[in-house]
């Protein structure tokens, strides 16, 4: 189930947007408050909401299980450091904490494209894509299969049918409107089911 | 129909709960490619389930925001307090924790055992000395270690502070008042008051902070978080062998200290090993708590001969 918004959370409208609470101010049953308060509780149920949505994210995003989980620790200490700053707009904050995961992945991602290779115990591996050796289930077709695609398409399809998020909370959390996320979405699939049939998996399913 | 429309529908169909027969039928001009595109995205809703993930992965993630949410109250704390003065070590926690409880700077931990040697000079009467005014004022936070017969032992940040308690100090806990024999080992507390001639301290108000303070003296405080638990270690002993009352709560609070250093022995120990593979990340976060652990960071660097002070 998508869930971009934390329990009890009001959208709030842009021009409804407010400030941090300012010190003395009740925010007790207020999540944004809380988390903006740093409150312990607040942010372990943001947390337990969360990381496994983010790992997954980025697992599927890099193909590698270490990177996946600092990729995810990295996303919510950025969301703490960033927390102060954070203003709603109208989306559900998880759709802010995607975002932070789309850039910490893609910054990742360009990291490792800039060092071609790196060297385990004598041997020279290219990292420049994911490693699904590790998979050996079936899923691992479908991974290097998403893994190749572009990185709108493989966020669409992550967060549509990974997260099941509707139209409405993809497009919020990509920063898009919800005709492009339909578009966006056929066009991913089609890709998805190209590379499938490419790799000869396609309908065995 | 368009495709796209079709597909969509199919989707929100499938959703509600229909078959995909039943879906399929509402399109049969583009049935073929609905069927695989649909089986496609089945496929592809039973991914995050069967995604690999490391034992304990969460649990290191929650160190790391941990590390974050703290070095924000820092933050916040130090921009609260321009006179530059010491900021409040508890003074950027959450409101929440302070209504709970939860306001001070520094953690204390009193324990109703004595101590051995030091005691304080109480020649003269501690409400006399509170009043002197060549008294200088002391401020500080910290963990009880002892409490007997009026006088806490507290772990600072620095040192073991001696605290006269008269009977007129307010001892408090979000407002609510305590008693002195409230304030047992592992305590955090915030004193305020004024240092003797002997370098003892007389308390005019002591604050009991919460779990969530000892954690936060521990994690700013982490090579005093580690001597603070050696000493509970020792006295959660002397209780248990003595059988006294009260051991629970302090077995409690040392727990925490445990659980707080061990938790990011594991994550220090998990960044270093990824970081030495060429993990930008990883090394990124981990020079991020070894600022914070330094103690901690030299122990790991010390099991890789030629890493020492890398981080």
């Amino acid at each position: 189930m998508c869930v971009l918004r934390i329990k009890s959370e009001k959208v709030v409208s842009l021009a409804e947007s407010r400030p941090a609470v300012p010190v003395g101010r009740s925010t007790a049953g207020d999540p944004i408050a809380r988390l903006k308060d740093l409150d312990p509780d607040a942010w372990q149920d943001f947390f337990n909401e969360y990381y496994k949505r983010m790992y997954s994210f980025a697992y599927v995003r890099t193909g590698d299980i270490e990177a996946a989980e600092d990729i995810a620790a990295e996303v919510f200490a950025a969301a703490a450091r960033g927390i102060e700053r954070y203003r709603p707009t109208g989306a559900p904050i998880g759709a802010w904490l995607y975002r932070i995961a789309r850039n910490i992945t893609a910054d990742h991602l360009e990291g490792r494209r800039r060092r071609p290779s790196v060297s385990i115990e004598g041997a020279e591996i290219e990292v420049e894509s994911p490693n699904w050796s590790g998979q050996l289930d079936e899923r691992s077709d479908l991974l290097k299969s998403i893994a190749s695609l572009n990185r709108d398409h493989q966020e669409v399809l992550i967060l549509r049918f990974f997260h099941d998020c509707s139209v409405t909370e993809t497009a919020k959390a990509m920063g898009k409107n919800e005709g492009a996320v339909r578009v966006l979405q056929h066009r991913a699939i089609v890709a998805l089911r190209r590379r499938m049939e490419t790799s000869g998996k396609a309908g065995r399913r | 129909m368009k495709y796209e429309d079709a597909f969509q529908d199919c989707l929100a169909g499938l959703r509600r709960g229909e078959s995909l027969d039943a879906v399929l039928g509402r399109y049969p001009e583009h049935a073929s490619r609905l069927r695989q595109d649909l089986l496609l995205t089945g496929a592809l809703r039973e991914v995050p389930g069967s995604l690999p993930s490391r034992p304990g992965s969460d649990q290191r993630a929650w160190v790391a925001v941990q590390t974050a949410l703290r070095s924000q109250r820092q933050a916040r704390s130090g921009r609260r307090s321009p006179g530059g003065g010491l900021p409040g070590l508890f003074g950027g926690m959450t409101r929440t924790a302070l209504v709970g409880g939860a306001v001070a700077i520094v953690a204390v931990i009193a324990l109703a055992l004595s101590t051995a040697g030091g005691g304080p000079d109480l020649s003269e009467p501690v409400s006399s000395l509170i009043g002197s005014s060549n008294a200088e004022a002391a401020t500080f936070d910290g963990v009880v270690v002892d409490n007997a017969g009026g006088v806490l032992t507290v772990q600072t940040a620095t040192s073991l502070e001696t605290v006269n308690v008269a009977a007129t100090a307010s001892i408090n806990s979000g407002g609510q008042r305590l008693s002195l024999p409230d304030l047992a080992a592992g305590q955090a507390v915030s004193v305020k008051g004024k240092r003797l001639g002997n370098g003892s301290v007389a308390a005019m108000s002591i604050e009991s902070q919460n779990m969530a303070a000892l954690r936060d003296w521990c994690s700013l405080h982490a090579d005093e978080c580690q001597k603070l638990r050696d000493r509970l270690e020792m006295v959660v002993g002397q209780c248990r062998t003595s059988n006294r009352p009260g051991c629970q709560p302090i077995e409690l609070r040392l727990r925490e200290l445990r659980d707080e250093i061990a938790g990011a022995t594991g994550r220090i120990d998990d960044l270093k090993g990824r970081c030495d593979s060429g993990g930008a990340l990883a090394c990124r976060e981990l020079k991020r708590l070894c600022d914070q652990y330094k103690n901690l960071c030299k122990s790991v660097n010390q099991k890789a001969p030629g890493q020492k002070g890398r981080y």
